[in-house]
């Protein structure tokens, strides 16, 4: 299993959106304009990187790039 | 139905005639009847006709969901001119490339268009000869005129689509087009004046305008329109629960993002007499979860339609259970009244349950092309029928069912889009060789996403972090020029997409490699690196 950085998934969202410069507390709905379809395509980009399946309701508690690092290490420390 | 409007102006007229105090349609909280909505039209109409507007002269117009879209797409036809609605998100660069592929000389945007946005936009067009202006640059425009005579043969809008190659295509539909595609649909859906219209379908997009707010403004029936938001599913249900909406439609992806964002339990939506799944592939999973999340039986029923026949061809026919077929292929029904459908390999016709490129004959049948005889050449056989691009078949009581689409082409979102027009963007930048874009369906909620890849010129040479900025500005740029981002692009090595001898690229061949992972274990994809 690959270490998780934040810095990596940041520029999974920075790539998301076609934007540099995306911050780990930017709110993905409200400052970068994400339709809910494309909450998914990082959901699955995310999903293919490191090997981890999100929950629905962790899906849900997504809102900042921060908020799925959380997710995602945390499902990495609990395999 | 007694009523034989020639042209949407007659309606319009007879509309506010016999029902001017009647609500034409809300929009959010805005009441809009049927006697204000024609003298705005007026005004606007006149507005354009003092701008100089010619007859049978091509308006773009690029507005989203609200009066204003109604106010000048009627304004339009009454000064004799013909409209040709875009996507409004879109930058710039590609209203005005479909203005000029037009050759319309005016453009109108939203009158709340920000004003250094718009004092830009009136520059930039001014450069190219377009004349960009908003509707309430009209409000000390008189409603009163003399107006030119309509004719029913005569082109109401220009409706664009993207084909597989090329510039996108303007489908010329007339006035008598779209009133007997309203009366086929009217019959086919047993649609009433009693019925209760919901729809967020984007009105500049021919199922959300036609069927959604022509066919209501046609039986003076109720219509609540919504902003088109696909963020949000919520008030979608909630208007159809508060207005006991009886009919509303939308692409199969809507109603699984509103089986997976809202709770079902909360929702009443027992008023639904139809909602139609159109415009992209439809899941027969959807179907049955959508029903027993909601508790109805048989509202949900399949259609099918294309531009070049108006909109619509077929629908199953409500309150009658869905046919699926052993491949799990929900059937889109019987043709609509007075829509013949045709099975066709080259001129011949197939015999039923055989799969071909379906084939249609309708009054409602587009003449062609914009402006593009060589394409309109290729959308005929000579008995007349129409040749869809879409691959499907009849079964043995003349149930018609999609099978593939023919044509290389991208549905998002219910909306079609040209690979062509995205990599014809993304090969701007030098540093690209040549790229491809292709709509994958993995099966999950999104539907088909649209996935972009980039041969990169000596590409092994470049930093990773090089490789994330030239792919962070691929994605904005797609962003700029189409208005939507792509789900995936990938860079990749010189000679990594497959092509044609002659040069072509083979997305079928691609979107296998991709599917497969045979790009990833061939080591051709550069970045990212997942």
């Amino acid at each position: 299993m690959d270490q998780i950085l934040l810095e990596d998934i940041l520029k999974l969202v920075e790539l998301q959106f076609g934007q540099l410069g995306i911050k780990a507390n930017d709110r993905l709905a409200e400052d970068l304009g994400a339709e809910s379809a494309e909450v998914m395509y990082i959901v699955a980009a995310v999903e293919d990187r490191y090997g981890v399946v999100l929950k629905e309701s962790e899906i849900a508690r997504i809102h900042t790039p921060k908020d799925l690092f959380d997710i995602v290490q945390q499902k990495t420390h609990d395999v | 139905m007694s009523d034989r409007y020639h042209t949407l102006i007659e309606m319009l007229t007879d509309r506010n005639e016999k029902s001017g105090d009647a609500a034409a349609f809300t929009y959010l909280k805005e009441t809009v009847t049927f006697k204000q909505l024609w003298n705005l039209t007026n005004r606007f109409g006149h507005y354009l006709m003092k701008a100089g507007i010619q007859p049978e002269e091509r308006v773009v117009i690029a507005l989203p969901n609200g009066p204003e879209f109604f106010y000048a797409f009627y304004g339009v036809q009454r000064a004799g001119g013909v409209a040709v609605p875009v996507f409004p998100m879109e930058g710039a660069d590609r209203i005005i490339a479909i203005a000029k592929l037009c050759g319309a000389n005016v453009v109108v945007i939203p009158s709340n268009t920000p004003k250094a946005q718009l004092q830009h936009f009136k520059r930039q067009s001014l450069d190219v000869g377009l004349n960009v202006m908003t509707f309430l640059e009209s409000k000390n425009t008189s409603i009163e005129g003399t107006f030119p005579e309509v004719q029913s043969d005569q082109a109401a809008f220009l409706q664009y689509t993207s084909g597989s190659t090329g510039n996108p295509k303007g489908v010329i539909l007339t006035h008598n087009n779209l009133l007997t595609n309203m009366r086929q649909m009217i019959a086919g859906m047993e649609i009433t004046p009693n019925d209760v219209f919901v729809s967020w379908l984007p009105v500049f997009h021919d199922m959300g305008l036609i069927l959604k707010t022509m066919v209501p403004f046609y039986l003076a029936a109720r219509l609540h329109l919504l902003p088109t938001n696909l963020r949000d599913v919520k008030p979608w249900l909630d208007e159809i629960q508060n207005r006991k909406g009886t009919f509303t439609a939308a692409p199969d992806f809507a109603y699984r993002l509103a089986l997976r964002k809202t709770n079902p339990g909360d929702y009443d939506l027992s008023s639904l007499r139809v909602a139609l799944n159109a415009a992209e592939p439809v899941r027969e999973s959807t179907i049955r979860s959508f029903h027993k999340a909601f508790g109805l039986q048989n509202v949900m029923v399949a259609g099918y339609g294309l531009a070049e026949a108006t909109v619509g061809v077929s629908m199953w026919p409500p309150g009658t259970p869905n046919r699926v077929d052993s491949k799990g292929r929900v059937s889109v029904g019987p043709p609509f009244p007075q829509v013949k459908i045709a099975i066709k390999n080259g001129d011949q016709n197939l015999p039923p349950n055989k799969v071909g490129e379906i084939a249609i004959k309708s009054e409602a049948n587009s003449l062609g092309y914009f402006g593009n005889p060589k394409e309109t050449d290729k959308l005929f056989v000579d008995d007349g029928y129409l040749l869809s691009g879409d691959l499907g078949y009849l079964d043995e009581d003349g149930n018609l069912y999609f099978v593939s689409r023919k044509k290389n082409i991208i549905k998002r979102s219910g909306t079609t889009i040209s690979p062509s027009e995205i990599e014809s963007v993304v090969d701007k930048n030098p540093e690209v060789r040549y790229s491809a874009a292709i709509g994958v369906d993995t099966g999950r909620v999104e539907g088909e996403q649209i996935m972009v890849f980039a041969e990169i010129r000596n590409g092994e040479q470049f930093s990773q972090q090089a490789l994330h900025i030239l792919a962070v500005k691929i994605v904005g740029d797609i962003q700029d020029y189409m208005g939507f981002r792509p789900a995936r692009v990938f860079l990749i090595k010189p000679k990594g997409i497959p092509l044609t001898h002659n040069g072509k690229v083979q997305h079928v061949h691609l979107k296998e490699s991709y599917l497969h992972g045979i790009l990833r274990s061939e080591n051709s994809i550069l970045y990212p690196e997942f």
